[in-house]
């Protein structure tokens, strides 16, 4: 039978055939057969791709030595499937981690961060397949003495010894895994670490100023520039690598998260990340010339990027929270030698404006759209905001409007009408449809009525959000608290059943966003990660129009709908009380008289905003990083839900 | 450890008189089957050694050794110790209960076993570790073949020392305390870096 997606160009051998068998049999899986694709010219001799296909380039294989244990090759290839990555999203989880592990470990030290942490994803996978197959067939074949085929096949596709540390570390953790003796596949001691030399930077010159008093100034900005140079220089040098520490804490990782692939793969980069520095040389994973890299596996072949249901999925797996550290200092906290992780010092990403790990995240939104860079950047920018703010969403209530009546009454079941009972109560259809001759007490129904069910309480809450995207605003793609700030606000409200609308306004005529209140929360996001970078000029024109007639603002049984605005800005927002457009300098207030409540979210050092917002009535809340978003919307938050009684006045008119 | 480094046992001596063994993975799985009674601290190492090296009574100066040892190790009240002890104990009990391993195991440095087993590696893995961990099972069974002077078998020298060294907690520990000082010292970097750059963009504000 030809296979349905296998290669009809080159079927499979008889010996192939049969290895493929022995392969699927191994892991209990039955795939469609492999694509075999001669002089493929990829890196190495086989890899796989999504949805779930094998493919080998016999050629390469030949020419690698290794043609003859097809089985291992195959064994390999399905594990992908199989155990790591096994699916898309788990795939990207690895590269996130990985990307973890080089931004703790130093970033701008390591080149093509976002490529090698592809690499370093696909080498963990690697291992910890290749030791789950060479333990299945060992367990199968159970012969003492002779070697399983995999652990056979790495004596052939070590025969190079390796030329840089990474390789050798890898090579040396297989020996420990398999208790095969040092030298098995590596030499017994470790690459020598290439020596380089550091150029000392020149010294800063100040900047010319006018005044002593400024000169000084100008003096102390070089000498702490100078300082962070100097600081740098040492940080890029002492990148620790300890190869033989290494290779056994690696074997560790390997044998303790070979079923959970995602959790390991932090502290497999960490162990790994320091020795791709630039301190640290090459990688050595070339092996020798014309060889295949990585020891016989291209990895994954193509794919498409991530969409944003994948995005969400990865980027909130609560693994990809743990906070990156070395596995020697695992080992020696629980040990009882170091402290345990804190914000102060735990290993953080180069830039901690980024807002990376102050909310667990460990990744800062500008460092996930370069990994993901061949996604949608508006997704990806999404997806992170989303789950950055995911663990401070609740659903957003507030007390019902609509006054409790109790005079509401639904039909019940149909009675007999007795001649006691009033004669308005008689229903006339029902009596009739019973029977046309009517006989009273008999014949006659009613329809009971009960009490309607008490009116709900509590009831969704409608918020209008505008946006500051001027130029002195975080861009969303740096990270941006008042983004954040403004995810938890949304994803609260429409979690509560409510609506909102995002206006993103900058300079003069810059406003974006819908005119409309939605629940559509890609559309509110979009919205609210909009942004123009230019002046800032609050759009006091459409804010105007859009109190000026709250009339029509009706929510269901006719009840007057709650108003509600959140401004989010920096000490820009002056404008939003006339200055630099005097003829609306009164709108701010006087809509102010029409909400139920008004709150500029600010990120302002000096709290200029205090007494303007207060003199019209506005109450400020002040984020100045990433961690101070959550704990201002959740104020913000308590304040609607719980509003104080002397704000309990009718819907309209100066609620605040 | 110092009741083991003050024996000042010769590793050179060790592997000069190496004889054939039972493989390592044979002692390893006899470890694994360890009784329960043997790891009751109540149970008194030096009554247990009496049943079950008694067969080595006539073997004079050997048996008097043994006895020092287990003395020390009640002496030093020590759990782990004494469940170190234990072990060993159990390994030669097992040809009994179990069946002679092959070759057998040796009985001739039986008191340097001991010691080995119950102040050298109890005093840096728990016993129970031992049991419950096949790495450390591994190290127990090569640790106590060596000090037998036993080679594993179908190992030849080169291949017992590089896994014998390969599964060495003691040389892994030290290893990694000092692996673990440079990763706190690379903190430490990273720390005074932030710092640096807090400084700068203070200073650039203030510059401003």
């Amino acid at each position: 039978m030809t296979p349905l997606f296998g290669s009809r160009e080159h079927p499979l051998d008889d010996r192939q055939r049969m290895a493929w068998v022995s392969a699927q049999a191994l892991w209990g899986v039955h795939l469609h057969d492999p694509e075999l694709k001669p002089g493929a010219h990829m890196p190495s001799f086989a890899w796989f791709s999504f949805p779930p296909q094998v493919v080998v380039d016999p050629s390469e294989a030949e020419r690698n030595g290794v043609g003859a244990f097809y089985e291992s090759i195959f064994a390999h290839e399905i594990g992908h499937h199989v155990l790591s990555p096994s699916t898309r999203v788990t795939s990207f989880a690895l590269a996130q981690q990985m990307a973890r592990a080089i931004a703790a470990t130093g970033r701008d030290l390591i080149p093509e961060p976002d490529a090698k942490a592809q690499m370093l994803s696909n080498l963990w996978s690697d291992m910890l397949i290749n030791v789950r197959v060479a333990a299945m067939q060992r367990q199968r074949d159970g012969m003492p003495g002779v070697d399983p085929e995999m652990i056979r096949m790495w004596g052939v596709l070590s025969s190079v010894p390796p030329t840089g540390q990474l390789w050798w570390v890898v090579l040396r953790s297989y020996e420990i895994l398999w208790s095969k003796p040092a030298g098995f596949l590596c030499p017994v001691s470790p690459p020598p670490r290439p020596v380089r030399r550091v150029e000392r930077a020149a010294p800063t010159t100040p900047q010319a100023a006018d005044t002593d008093a400024q000169r000084a100034k100008a003096v102390a900005a070089a000498a702490a520039v100078d300082a962070r140079i100097a600081a740098e220089a040492q940080w890029a040098e002492f990148v620790v690598t300890n190869p033989d520490v290494d290779a056994g804490l690696l074997a560790e990782t390997v044998r303790t998260f070979g079923d959970d692939p995602v959790s390991g793969a932090l502290r497999f980069g960490m162990l790994l990340a320091p020795y791709l520095t630039a301190a640290a040389g090459s990688t050595g994973l070339s092996g020798g010339a014309g060889r295949a890299i990585d020891g016989g596996c291209a990895g994954q072949e193509g794919g498409a990027p991530p969409s944003a249901g994948e995005l969400e999925e990865v980027l909130g797996d609560p693994r990809l929270r743990e906070v990156p550290e070395h596995p020697a200092v695992i080992k020696a906290r629980e040990a009882g030698g170091i402290a345990a992780p804190s914000a102060e010092n735990g290993m953080r990403p180069s830039d901690p404006r980024a807002g990376a790990d102050a909310m667990g995240q460990g990744y800062g939104v500008a460092e996930t759209l370069e990994l993901y860079s061949a996604a949608d950047p508006n997704e990806v920018i999404a997806a992170w905001y989303i789950t950055a703010a995911k663990r401070w969403v609740k659903p957003l209530t507030q007390p019902a409007s609509r006054p409790n009546s109790a005079d509401e009454t639904i039909p019940g079941a149909l009675e007999q009408w007795s001649i006691d009972d009033e004669i308005a109560s008689l229903d006339w259809s029902a009596t009739l449809s019973t029977n046309p001759t009517v006989i009273p007490g008999v014949t006659t129904r009613l329809r009971a009525v009960l009490p309607d069910a008490p009116p709900e309480q509590r009831e969704s809450v409608r918020l209008d959000i505008y946006i500051d995207s001027s130029g002195s605003m975080r861009a969303p793609r740096a990270g941006s608290p008042a983004v954040l700030a403004g995810t938890i606000l949304i994803l609260s409200v429409l979690r509560g059943g409510g609506r909102v609308r995002v206006t993103s306004f900058s300079g003069p005529g810059q406003v974006a966003g819908g005119a409309r209140f939605t629940r559509d929360r890609a559309e509110a996001l979009r919205d609210l990660t909009f942004y123009f970078g230019g002046g800032t000029t609050f759009p006091l024109d459409v804010f105007g129009v859009r109190y000026r007639d709250t009339r029509g603002d009706k929510g269901s049984h006719g009840a007057v709908t709650r108003r509600h605005v959140v401004v989010l800005s920096d000490d820009g927002l002056r404008s939003m009380f006339g200055t630099g457009q005097e003829e609306y300098a009164r709108t701010a207030l006087e809509v102010r008289r029409v909400l139920d409540s008004g709150t500029l979210i600010v990120e302002d050092r000096r709290h200029q905003m205090a007494e303007p917002a207060a003199a019209a009535g506005y109450d400020v809340e002040y984020i100045d990083t990433m961690d101070d978003a959550p704990a201002a919307c959740a104020r913000l938050a308590r304040r609607l839900a719980e509003p104080r009684a002397s704000r309990r006045l009718t819907p309209g008119g100066r609620r605040g | 450890m110092q009741r083991w480094l003050a024996r000042n046992e010769s590793i050179d001596a060790v592997w000069a008189g190496m004889v054939p063994g039972p493989s390592a993975d044979a002692v390893a799985s006899r470890i694994g089957a360890v009784p329960k009674t043997f790891l009751d601290d109540r149970v008194r190492v030096v009554a247990l050694a009496g049943d079950v090296l008694e067969s080595d009574r006539g073997r004079g100066q050997e048996s008097t050794d043994v006895v020092a040892v287990l003395d020390e190790v009640t002496a030093t009240g020590s759990s782990v110790a004494r469940r170190g002890a234990a072990i060993a104990l159990w390994l030669w009990a097992g040809d009994e209960e179990l069946g002679a391993l092959a070759p057998p195991l040796a009985r001739e440095h039986a008191a340097r076993a001991l010691a080995a087993m119950a102040f050298r590696l109890a005093s840096v893995v728990d016993p129970a570790e031992w049991v419950s961990d096949a790495e450390r099972r591994d190290e127990a069974a090569r640790t106590f073949l060596f000090w037998s002077g036993q080679l594993p078998a179908g190992e030849d020298r080169d291949t017992a020392s590089s896994l014998l060294t390969m599964r060495d907690s003691l040389q892994r520990n030290g290893a990694l305390a000092a692996a673990a000082e440079e990763h706190a010292h690379r903190l430490e970097v990273t720390r005074k870096l932030q710092e640096a750059r807090a400084r700068e963009a203070a200073a650039r504000y203030t510059h401003e």
